[in-house]
């Protein structure tokens, strides 16, 4: 493994946003830009660029699963992330690799301020390696394609993106800066002919809101919240059997809006 | 946008193909064709720069230039 890189500064981490963007940058590259990334108060706007426009790259060609060069560099990554941060990177591989994953460029989360550490960074990289793989062995590229679009146009425009995660299915959070936001989700597991998914938005007194439904008939469900997500820390899908006022069952899919 | 990577200069297209569809590094790039590192940055930044005007051009919602990203307070 190279050795570990020192700090970079502003110039340098824009100067890398194309290669970070196509995944071409090598493991301790990376592992340094997502530091900085992770404590920079600078915009970065090329950066962040170049990264909505991978988004969107990716999403128009038909998918690949990663070289095994590319693994090898992730994974690489992934080790030297866990090192750093300790055995608590360990269990947040996801059991089952999201539905919206990126082919070459799973840097979204940079966005999420919650994974702004270097455990989350983990996650990313573990979600890149093993996501592109998977999306590509379950051939559900074109919803993947259709929720990436939304969620790099979202980004690109200078929304926030949080992932969202779970046994449920996955997607993003999407908001902007007055806090209107969306769920964007793909590939969410079926549910009883009379079920439907409830959204939540939970604040700091622990008590859920409800802010929409959808079903998971639809092949990528956008589905706009009904109230913003300022003051809110957690967002949370739960299966019920009708619209109700507090949840009946534990969540089926979260995002942690760092609120 | 098969066609917009065609479209770009031989060196740009060939750094984008060994990137993207062969998993190389920006560091392996330049290896490969014989050019400095920052050369072969160079040419993704350029590739990409082109793709991304590609798709300004081309996209329903086009990408245009962001604001600054939204800072928000993580729990520490």
């Amino acid at each position: 493994m190279s050795d570990p890189m020192g700090p970079l500064d502003h110039a340098t981490v824009d100067e890398l946003g194309a290669a970070l963007a196509l995944g071409a940058l090598e493991p301790d590259e990376l592992h340094a830009v997502i530091q900085h990334l992770e404590s920079c108060t600078e915009p970065h706007n090329e950066v962040r660029s170049f990264l909505g426009a991978a988004e969107v790259i990716a999403a128009s060609l038909e998918p690949v699963a990663p070289s095994a060069g590319l693994r090898d560099r992730l994974m690489r990554t992934l080790a030297s992330t866990a090192q750093e941060h300790g055995d608590a990177a360990t269990p947040v591989v996801p059991a089952a690799a999201p539905a919206i994953q990126l082919r070459r460029t799973g840097l979204l989360d940079w966005f999420s301020p919650n994974l702004a550490r270097g455990l989350a960074a983990a996650a990313v990289v573990v979600a890149i390696a093993f996501g592109i793989w998977n999306v590509s062995l379950q051939g559900q590229v074109s919803q993947r394609d259709q929720a990436l679009r939304a969620v790099a146009q979202a980004i690109a425009s200078g929304q926030t993106a949080f992932r969202v995660s779970g046994t449920g299915g996955s997607g993003y959070v999407i908001a902007d800066k007055n806090g209107t936001a969306s769920f964007v989700g793909a590939n969410l597991a079926p549910l009883k002919a009379d079920q439907i998914y409830e959204l939540w938005l939970i604040g700091s007194d622990n008590k859920p809101v409800a802010v929409g439904t959808l079903t998971p008939s639809d092949a990528v469900a956008v589905v706009p919240l009904e109230r913003g997500i300022s003051g809110f820390a957690v967002f949370a899908v739960t299966a019920e059997a009708h619209r109700v006022d507090a949840p009946t069952s534990q969540p089926v899919m979260t995002a942690n809006l760092g609120s | 946008m098969c066609g917009a990577i065609e479209a770009l200069p031989g060196e740009q297209r060939q750094a984008i193909e060994l990137a993207y569809f062969a998993g190389h590094t920006y560091r392996e790039i330049a290896t490969i064709t014989g050019v400095p590192q920052g050369t072969a940055n160079g040419r993704l930044r350029l590739a990409l720069n082109k793709l991304r005007d590609t798709l300004a051009s081309s996209t329903a919602a086009p990408l245009r230039a962001p604001e600054p990203l939204p800072v928000r307070e993580t729990d520490q």
